[in-house]
């Protein structure tokens, strides 16, 4: 039940990311070139330099900024929990496996069980690691919407046809996955879908599931054809309509400066 | 499945996305070219992106367990747009997965797009079309290419997390964690995959003839 309803949050927490990203605020304001070469310059830096203090900092600003423009905590959870766990698991597994100086030592069922100073070390940096860059790119993408993404991926020359997909994407996974979950309710009224282990129950599942997954493909051919008509008519001649950039205003060569600025004072502070 | 940030040292990564970058060059290439000769194909390929991103997040039922687990999709992805172009689409689905979902990362994207793209992408597709050379039919094809495709993308990351880590964990280490789980799921994803195809040859054989995929009956 509990992971019934994790599942069911973080895909809640997917779909209403951009919307949140749309919203008014001090951070969605700021030209999106700038977010973008703000967060990959700190995730550069993170993977990068050693220690504890620079992921720790990131941390701690990101998860201020995103409370402060009032992200739902259920949002910040369901994005916090999947790494999060890997991290701890990958923590625990370094404890218990490398390393030479002991740290604790204890017994299960006659079996000595030793944890190690070296394997916490690499386990707890992986761990602020993994935590600092889930936290960064989530900052910018509850701050960016994904049109804006697309733009700034182009200033920064990502080929076009690669934005072009990632939009169209981006587009229609609502579209496929509302008709999806329809298909899938109808198959579950008809008892498609068999809660338990036995090798027939399974075998339906099994059924409902790809027949589920190919009608998503047809589906997904036949708007194809559909939104290619839609897009002709609009004028679409296979290229990306650019809607450029104009020249930096004052605000964003102030927030260029505070960017540098507060990049440069984390990685002088973690050195 | 997918390598978060933060796993691997800064060289590797960067190494990853050079490696990851010359496939995803050729399919760029590709999907211009086929773009020109057709302008539905970019439409198209977007569609079966969120189709496959879609795939990826559906609950696969594990038998026996009582459980469920997600397909990659990407040999799906593969059979259906060919092997470059299928890097492309996984690209942009990982890139949409790190960002939207904390799935994978973004200094790891290179790292997980040839793991998942490029190996899962090609062995998929070599074995399909290996099969239907064979004379296999098309879903026993499409299976053994989901089964290999699938386990082939752990094996990769096995490697890229052994080698690239700043730990001294080795492959034996990682395949010894992903395995237990993921033989069973390749498994199981070889069956939807196969099932899939099946199904799209028998409902609507026309989608499969127009992508090249299986010769119209006479």
């Amino acid at each position: 039940m509990v992971k019934v309803q994790v599942k069911r949050m973080i895909k809640e927490s997917f779909l209403t990311v951009d919307a949140i990203a749309q919203r008014d605020n001090v951070f969605t304001r700021m030209d999106a070139r700038l977010k973008v070469l703000f967060c990959m310059s700190i995730l550069g830096t993170i993977i990068v330099l050693p220690g504890l203090r620079l992921p720790v900092s990131v941390v701690a600003l990101t998860f201020t900024a995103v409370v402060m423009i009032r992200t739902p905590f259920k949002v910040i959870l369901a994005r916090l929990v999947p790494p999060l766990a890997l991290g701890l698991i990958f923590l625990v597994f370094m404890l218990l496996t490398e390393g030479q100086n002991r740290l604790f030592t204890f017994h299960i069922l006659d079996i000595e069980v030793s944890g190690y100073r070296e394997g916490f070390l690499i386990g707890l940096t992986i761990l602020a690691r993994i935590t600092a860059s889930m936290a960064i790119v989530m900052f910018l993408s509850v701050t960016t919407p994904i049109y804006e993404l697309g733009r700034a991926l182009m200033w920064f020359r990502i080929p076009e046809v690669i934005v072009e997909i990632l939009l169209l994407t981006y587009r229609y996974i609502f579209v496929l996955w509302d008709e999806g979950m329809r298909i899938r309710e109808a198959q579950s009224l008809r008892l498609g879908y068999y809660v338990g282990s036995s090798p027939g129950g399974w075998k339906r599942s099994l059924r409902s599931t790809f027949t589920l997954m190919a009608m998503v493909v047809i589906r997904a051919y036949d708007r194809a054809d559909h939104t290619f008509s839609a897009m002709s008519l609009r004028g679409y001649n296979g290229k990306l309509a650019r809607n450029t950039y104009g020249a930096w205003n004052r605000i964003d060569v102030k927030s260029f400066v505070s960017c540098f600025v507060l990049v440069a004072a984390l990685i002088f502070a973690s050195l | 499945m997918h390598i978060q940030d933060g796993f691997m040292i800064g060289k590797w990564a960067v190494g990853w996305y050079g490696v990851s970058a010359v496939f995803a060059a050729k399919g760029i290439y590709e999907i211009k070219k086929r773009s020109r000769e057709n302008q539905m194909f970019k439409p198209l390929l977007g569609l079966f992106s969120a189709a496959v991103f879609f795939i990826s997040i559906l609950p696969v039922p594990l038998p026996g367990l009582g459980t469920s687990s997600h397909a990659a999709g990407t040999p799906m992805a593969a059979i259906l747009a060919g092997p470059f172009a299928a890097t492309v689409l996984s690209m942009i689905a990982l890139l949409l997965q790190a960002a939207l979902f904390a799935h994978g990362g973004i200094t790891t994207l290179g790292a997980n797009t040839f793991s998942m793209g490029v190996v899962g992408s090609f062995l998929g597709y070599g074995l399909f079309k290996l099969g239907r050379k064979l004379g296999l039919s098309l879903g026993v094809a499409a299976c053994i290419a989901g089964i290999f495709g699938d386990l082939a993308v752990y094996v990769t990351s096995s490697f890229q997390l052994a080698y690239g880590g700043i730990h001294k964990l080795s492959v034996l280490t990682f395949l010894g964690v992903y395995m237990p789980t993921q033989l069973p799921l390749s498994l199981v994803e070889g069956l939807v995959t196969g099932g899939m195809v099946t199904y799209i040859a028998r409902v609507r054989p026309d989608i499969l003839v127009n992508l090249g995929i299986d010769k119209a009956q006479k």
